[in-house]
């Protein structure tokens, strides 16, 4: 009776169309907003994607052993042989590598400071060059002829080591390093994010000084440099906070400003005595952040004079002679070969991985990061929270549609029950009564299947066409809303409210199928 | 007519019980329906001319005793196998018509050949002789619940026609109507008796209705009291 039962469970359904065009609208639209909201998830993550590989890294990014992603942002350690290793990747059929250096650090904005990470770019061969050059929205980009450099002039006062010597909040600072790294000289170049921009009195032309923390994660030292920057541009790269974080420069005046290299001749050292070196420290303090937190401990200059008490002299250099190694750095970025973007991403990235092991001396010791992985760190737990609420929401009203399915069919097998009982006095046996039930779920599953995929790509066609959904973001940015769609989605949102309605029609046609005739017929009489 | 009865009960017991009362509503009973036979049930309320009817017509298992379609027992046959025996076999003509509202005429004329997986073109050609045979065919085309409960009835009639059963069991099919209906009704059955060949049985405690039948069953507290055969069959 499979064809006839479709019948009738379609007469069924124009029967009670008012019940059932409520739980497909409920369920029509749940699913939507799934669909919608996943869409837009999706979207995100791809331009967090796509971001993620302009401003912070390529397909893969090298770190030295024992890093972490979080040295990405500065802090990093400097590789060991990094020039040798982009050496190396460079030989590599397809594959493209470029050593970068990161400095994290903070800038004075007028009522307090802000931070950033500049990175460090080769402004020949870095492997986003052309990326970040096509985000210029005002100003120039860097002289690639020009090396802005300035021979390490600056000012480095080494207290030497004072283990034990001074503590904060019980926490002994191993050794400490006051930097000035370019008094009097010539600014250092750097392009900024838009967003910064915006969001602080800064504009192409201003001089920024900007304090950074050389010190890497984990070592055994305090060690800050103060710099002047001068802003020749700025950059947007898509996604507004990222464009306040992260500015660039040239990868040689960063190498420079943490010192990666040698003197070529030999600095002139001067040793300070005690009164000397807290003159000195005292002119430093007025420009590091440090000494508000040494402040905020109740420690005064004569306290840290006590402090160095035994410490008898440190070491001034000034006006030295420096030579940059151009192979140094803290991050390796490798543009691997294509393909790149295609649905096959988490895999092929692995695959990279892979090959860079396996071609890399040593490679065992460092971190290597595949764009996927760094994705993850940086949106994935706010994507996953998002996703897994967006599920359990999702699930929650879509356990309300079924209570609701399972009551009107509960209520309609309850109303049917006379008609069951002829049916079945015609012969029709209880199989064919549960496929009239399980087909009128199927009907209801596929109409709101049907409509939540339709609703779905009207909406979100209407709102490209409208011009897609801009919200307010950090400073005057916007953040446009837009739809990424995959075949995965679409199935899900199709096939969902199917299984959800015969889920929730099992019971009432398991119910109508097993009554016996004269039962059936028995109560359809009563019910009358 | 062949010595194999439609349908046999064989010592039938129908036993309800609910919060320890047991209720016999056939008593050994026993019983043979043959070919062309037009027999009407009598009794008066509870006697269990109902019960007896949902027995033959397999819409009811009895508690003890034996049912014969055919000569086929269908005490230990499974459920599918009963489902389809009903549906071939045997007619029903109910006393609320049980027509579904939704559906015209002509589609519930058809219906139990549809749930039996006849051919649509077939089933259609019949409906429309069964319909014009008992003259409403005029409404094939109507819903049910637009038609009158006459012609509902007569609806009801050309569907239990409709799968050419070898009985047709009707359960007071007279009751919900007037008595002009009621005898237009009762004519029909007979004449569809004649014409076709085909054993009815109609429960009904309208003394006047019996006159009619040709076989008089009398049920008194489940057990049959009376089965008088010889009837002229003419009112």
């Amino acid at each position: 009776m499979s064809k006839a039962s479709r019948i009738y469970a379609w007469g069924e359904i124009k029967d009670h169309r008012r019940i059932y065009t409520i739980i497909i609208i409920v369920i029509a639209l749940t699913m939507s907003s799934f669909m919608l909201t996943h869409a837009a998830i999706l979207y995100t993550s791809q331009v967090i994607s796509s971001t993620t590989k302009m401003a912070l890294s390529s397909d893969v990014c090298i770190l030295a052993p024992g890093s972490d992603e979080r040295d990405l942002y500065g802090g990093a350690v400097e590789i060991p042989d990094a020039g040798e290793i982009e050496k190396t990747i460079n030989e590599l059929p397809g594959y493209r590598a470029s050593v970068r250096c990161v400095l994290q650090g903070s800038y004075n904005v007028g009522d307090g400071f802000d931070g950033c990470v500049i990175q460090g770019i080769d402004l020949k061969r870095d492997v986003e060059l052309e990326k970040i050059k096509s985000g210029l929205v005002q100003g120039e980009w860097f002289d690639e002829s020009k090396e802005y450099l300035h021979h390490r002039t600056g000012i480095k006062i080494d207290l030497g080591n004072l283990t034990s010597k001074i503590k904060i909040k019980d926490k002994t600072i191993g050794r400490i390093d006051f930097e000035i790294g370019n008094p009097g000289e010539e600014p250092y170049p750097v392009i900024v994010g838009e967003t910064a921009t915006k969001v602080h009195p800064i504009k192409v032309g201003d001089v920024i000084s900007v304090i950074g923390t050389k010190g890497s994660r984990g070592a055994f030292s305090a060690s800050v440099v103060t710099i002047e920057l001068k802003v020749i541009g700025t950059y947007r790269s898509g996604t507004p906070t990222l464009d306040q974080l992260v500015w660039f420069m040239p990868v040689d005046c960063l190498r420079e400003i943490k010192g990666y290299g040698s003197f070529t001749d030999a600095p002139p050292q001067k040793l300070l005595s005690l009164p000397q070196l807290t003159d000195k420290i005292g002119f430093l303090l007025q420009s590091i952040p440090f000494v508000s937190e040494i402040s905020m401990y109740n420690i005064t200059l004569s306290d840290i004079g006590s402090t160095l008490e035994g410490v008898s002299e440190g070491l001034i250099l000034a006006d030295a002679g420096f030579e940059v190694d151009r192979g140094a750095g803290e991050i390796i970025l490798v543009r691997a070969p294509e393909p790149r973007f295609h649905m096959k991403e988490i895999a092929h990235s692995k695959d990279v991985v892979n090959e860079l092991r396996g071609a890399i001396d040593g490679a065992m010791n460092y971190v290597i990061y595949s764009s996927h992985d760094l994705i993850r760190y940086i949106s994935g737990s706010m994507q996953d929270i998002a996703n897994i609420m967006h599920w359990i929401m999702m699930f929650i009203i879509l356990a309300l549609a079924t209570f609701a399915i399972y009551h009107a069919m509960d209520n309609i097998v309850l109303r049917k029950i006379r008609e069951i009982g002829t049916l079945k006095a015609f012969g029709a046996t209880d199989g064919a009564i549960l496929e009239i039930f399980l087909n009128q779920a199927l009907f209801i599953g596929f109409l709101s299947g049907g409509f939540a995929v339709g609703i779905s790509v009207i909406a979100m066609r209407f709102i490209n066409w409208y011009g897609g959904i801009s919200i307010g973001f950090i400073g005057e940015t916007q953040l446009d809303i837009k739809f990424l769609v995959t075949w995965s989605i679409v199935l899900i949102t199709f096939i969902l409210p199917i299984l959800v309605s015969i889920l929730a029609s099992i019971l009432p046609a398991k119910k109508a199928a097993t009554l016996s005739p004269v039962e059936a017929l028995k109560k359809g009489e009563i019910s009358l | 007519m062949s010595d194999v009865p439609l349908i046999e009960l064989r010592s039938v017991f129908k036993i309800y019980g609910e919060y320890g009362v047991r209720i016999k509503a056939l008593d050994d009973v026993s019983l043979k329906i043959y070919e062309k036979e037009f027999v009407a049930v009598t009794g008066p309320s509870g006697s269990g001319k109902s019960t007896m009817l949902n027995c033959m017509g397999l819409l009811d298992r009895p508690s003890s005793g034996e049912v014969l379609i055919d000569g086929a027992n269908v005490n230990k046959m499974p459920g599918k196998k009963v489902a389809a025996l009903r549906g071939k076999k045997i007619g029903f003509i109910f006393q609320t018509y049980n027509l579904i509202s939704r559906l015209t005429a002509m589609e519930n004329v058809i219906l139990p050949g549809v749930v039996n997986g006849e051919k649509k073109e077939l089933l259609n050609s019949r409906a429309i002789e069964l319909m014009k045979e008992v003259d409403v065919l005029h409404r094939a085309k109507h819903k049910a619940a637009h038609l009158s409960g006459g012609e509902q009835q007569k609806v009801a009639i050309a569907r239990a026609f409709i799968n050419s059963p070898c009985v047709i069991l009707g359960d007071e099919p007279t009751e919900a109507l007037d008595t002009k209906n009621s005898e237009n009704i009762m004519s029909i059955l007979k004449k569809m008796n004649e014409t076709h060949g085909v054993a009815t049985v109609f429960v009904t405690h309208d003394l006047s209705q019996t006159k009619c039948a040709k076989r008089i069953i009398e049920l008194r507290d489940g057990k049959i009291i009376g089965d008088q055969r010889g009837g002229t069959g003419n009112e």
